[in-house]
């Protein structure tokens, strides 16, 4: 063999010994030295493949949009009520039946069967009824969901950063969101916080898109379905900001206070809308402390109904 | 099964502890290969290896009465018939449907041919595109004399099943892999740091690269119609520019470290193609694997350049038609290829003016950004989309410059231009000469493809 090859030879398996030492060092120098998100897209993932899981043990769920996911805790329920309850919101979401159906498999045979729906203008709009994102997290295969839900939180130190984020972060700027696997429940906040935020994009929204009657009366038949066929759903609306409100209302010709009206007429359970107090990191979302206070109000309510 | 996911992490890791058992006997060989490559692909639907079994023991019966019967031209055009078949079926079906429906409407007849479709065709088998390619090209030089028969049915479902290559290329000839495969020896351990080192490269331009710069095109291409401001459109297809290279280099360079860590040699797929000084040159350095397959197959076969010079404009033209129309059925793809057909047609026609300096320094730049352009097609679903965008290109609204400047995709995109057009090869090599430099510099490469990889996407080409 020439002897240039063999210390290129020699050179190259130096090369790759010292590779493999050094990987597992310059793994965790990062590990150590990368500022750890909030928002990890690693525990994201295993947040929504937890809410494919098929537990059939609870007592209550919620089903609705990012409001629901962002405002309702669990948790909190299960403090103050002694229910097991589980959020099933998804980005974007309509109440449609394949969603509340999905939810309800979770339902304990032997509870009460409460069905928390939250309802807003954006969900019956014509983007939000093709429940995109549901859809697609449902379409996980099997093995995709397991790795997800079971492996990625075990692996999170591995997550990815963007280096926007990791700019912003250092900053204190952005929106994040902290990840309950186990109840579907995500705290979320946004620095520097601002109530009209999100206005503009839901005032573009609503200027291209039709709120669809349609949905809304297909809507409206599943839930008395749902209760005649022993279910208990409940109807609410999440709160957000007051322009977001005014926004929603206008734009829509007050279709959800009349849709709730509606609903409560024909003897469906309807909490009142209430924002006293809550504060909203963009408009649209509650903040984190105002979720745990929502839901604080929200357990006494349901809380009630449940023990008619 | 992705390359970027869990499945093949552990698939890779079985394969080359499981291979010193089977790499140095022959049959076992073959078979340890078809084997693997049989789970590689069925991980993704399984159902479909049939196909590929078909389609792959017609071609070799194919091959084998080339050479042993006088009907020579009757078993090439069963083998080209039956690959193109497939492809017909199952990629190009639900488009020919269309198309005749859209026909017939206009003639005022109104029925659908759509519904009536079989629904197992309507599901694109990965790899299609690739494997027929492959598969073909064996016949053809074997009717041309060009190639040497294959052993047997499993030397040959070996070559066409090779996992590497089996999904999205490098499209590579019997030639140049049976008789490597033939090779019972291991790679040298200079040959396995190579492979080693080209695998990070490519995860790095896949994960890191494609896969940041993915999510603004995305972002963008998901709502066309409120995403606005054209420095924002232009860096959204500059950053698509970038995206497909090495998203698709990413592949081919991660395939080809595979292939060197089994000791098989591929062909470089794409070499710098955005250093291009013009047309013809940006299809010398892009896919090379396509464009040679089409220069050698099709072109050339229809007469190339050989006739005059309106009829290889012709041959030409139908080339490029018959290359977009390769990369899905779609008429923004047809359009794609047209628009690629007279671009090159135009520097081939006026080759004269760009001899004069002015036009040597100048045409590289305008290639450039006319690629950029022709992106729009290959990227935008349907024709409407691709008008909107190039509106949102060419006709101007404001857009914040500093939200563009401070978002991921700006400082993946400032990176992915330096990989692309600084000399990068000189100072790597001269790296290799310092072992504890050259291993900190790619074990530090790993560690920014983990921290600092775009949310998984799949490969565009498996949709091909």
């Amino acid at each position: 063999m020439p002897v240039e090859m063999t210390y290129r030879l020699k050179m190259a398996e130096r090369s790759m010994k010292l590779w493999m030492l050094f990987i597992p060092i310059t793994l965790l120098a990062s590990i150590f030295i990368l500022p750890e998100l909030p928002s990890s897209p690693m525990r994201r993932d295993a947040f929504w493949a937890g809410k494919m899981e098929s537990d059939t043990n609870e007592d209550i769920v919620f089903v609705g949009d990012s409001r629901v996911y962002r405002g309702i805790d669990p948790l909190v329920f299960g403090r103050m009520t002694k229910l097991k309850a589980r959020n099933f919101g998804f980005s974007s979401a309509s109440p449609d039946s394949i969603l509340i159906e999905h939810a309800i498999n979770c339902l304990s045979s032997s509870g009460k069967k409460l069905v928390v729906i939250a309802v807003s203008a954006n969900s019956f709009m014509s983007s939000s009824i093709e429940n995109t994102h549901f859809k697609s997290v449902k379409s996980w295969s099997v093995s995709d969901k397991w790795v997800k839900y079971h492996i990625y939180p075990l692996i999170s130190f591995f997550d990815n950063r963007s280096v926007a984020d990791i700019f912003k972060y250092m900053k204190s700027e952005g929106y994040y969101e902290h990840y309950n696997i186990s109840n579907g429940f995500a705290a979320s906040y946004k620095i520097p916080a601002d109530s009209n935020a999100a206005v503009p994009a839901y005032q573009r929204q609503f200027e291209r898109e039709q709120y669809s009657k349609d949905a809304e009366s297909k809507f409206i038949n599943y839930v008395l379905r749902l209760k005649s066929s022993g279910y208990h759903p409940v109807i609410i609306r999440v709160p957000c900001s007051y322009s977001m409100i005014q926004l929603e209302d206008m734009a829509t010709k007050n279709a959800i206070p009349r849709l709730m009206r509606e609903l409560m007429d024909r003897g469906i359970d309807v909490l009142p809308y209430v924002s006293d107090g809550l504060s909203s990191y963009d408009g649209s979302h509650l903040d984190e402390q105002s979720a745990e206070l929502y839901s604080q109000k929200l357990s006494q309510d349901i809380g009630r109904l449940y023990s008619k | 099964m992705l390359f970027n996911s869990i499945p093949f992490v552990v698939f890779i890791a079985l394969f080359f502890f499981f291979k010193p058992l089977f790499w140095s006997k022959d049959n076992r060989r073959w078979l340890w290969i078809l084997m693997v490559s049989c789970l590689f692909y069925g991980w993704w639907d399984w159902r479909f290896l049939f196909l590929l079994l078909g389609t792959g023991t017609v071609d070799y019966l194919c091959g084998k009465y080339i050479l042993q019967t006088g009907k020579k031209k009757l078993y090439l055009w069963l083998s080209i018939s039956t690959n193109i078949a497939s492809l017909l079926i199952f990629k190009y079906s639900l488009f020919i449907a269309e198309i005749i429906e859209d026909a017939l409407n206009m003639a005022g007849f109104h029925f659908s041919i759509k519904a009536s479709i079989p629904e197992f065709t309507l599901v694109l088998p990965v790899g299609i595109s690739f494997y027929t390619f492959n598969s073909l090209s064996y016949t053809i030089d074997l009717y041309r004399g060009k190639a040497k028969p294959a052993d047997s049915w499993l030397h040959f479902m070996a070559f066409i099943s090779f996992f590497p290559h089996l999904v999205a290329g490098p499209i590579i000839r019997a030639r140049d892999i049976l008789t490597q495969l033939k090779k019972s020896s291991s790679p040298d351990m200079l040959t396995m740091w190579n492979g080693i080192k080209t695998c990070i490269w490519g995860y790095f331009q896949k994960m890191v690269l494609a896969d940041n710069l993915a999510v603004f095109v995305n972002a963008n291409f998901d709502q066309v119609d409120s995403s606005t401001g054209t420095l924002n459109w232009w860096m959204c297809m500059l950053a698509f520019t970038f995206q497909i290279y090495f998203d698709f280099n990413g592949y081919s360079t991660i395939a080809r470290g595979i292939a060197k860590m089994c000791g098989i040699h591929f062909k470089l797929n794409f070499n710098h193609p955005y250093r291009a000084t013009g047309f013809s040159d940006f299809w010398r350095r892009w896919h090379i694997s396509l464009s040679s397959f089409f220069r050698d197959y099709v072109y050339i076969s229809m007469g190339g350049s050989r006739g005059s010079k309106f009829e290889t404009e012709v041959n030409r033209m139908s080339t490029m038609l018959l290359s977009g129309l390769w990369h899905g059925a779609s008429w923004t793809f047809i359009f794609w290829g047209a628009a690629h057909g007279a671009l090159l047609s135009v520097e081939n026609v006026f080759k004269k003016w760009f001899s004069l300096k002015f036009f040597k320094l100048l045409w590289p730049v305008l290639t450039f950004v006319l690629v950029v352009l022709t992106w729009v097609l290959f990227r935008s679903e349907t024709l409407n989309e691709a008008i909107q965008v190039y509106k949102g290109m060419l006709i101007w609204q404001d857009a914040s410059v500093k939200e563009l400047i401070m978002s991921n995709a700006f400082i993946w995109l400032i990176v992915s231009a330096l990989v692309e057009w600084l000399n990068w090869r000189k100072s790597l090599n001269y790296l290799s000469k310092f072992p504890i430099f050259e291993a900190l510099f790619y074990a530090l490469i790993v560690s920014i493809t983990i921290f600092f990889r775009g949310p998984e996407q799949q490969f565009i080409y498996f949709q091909f």
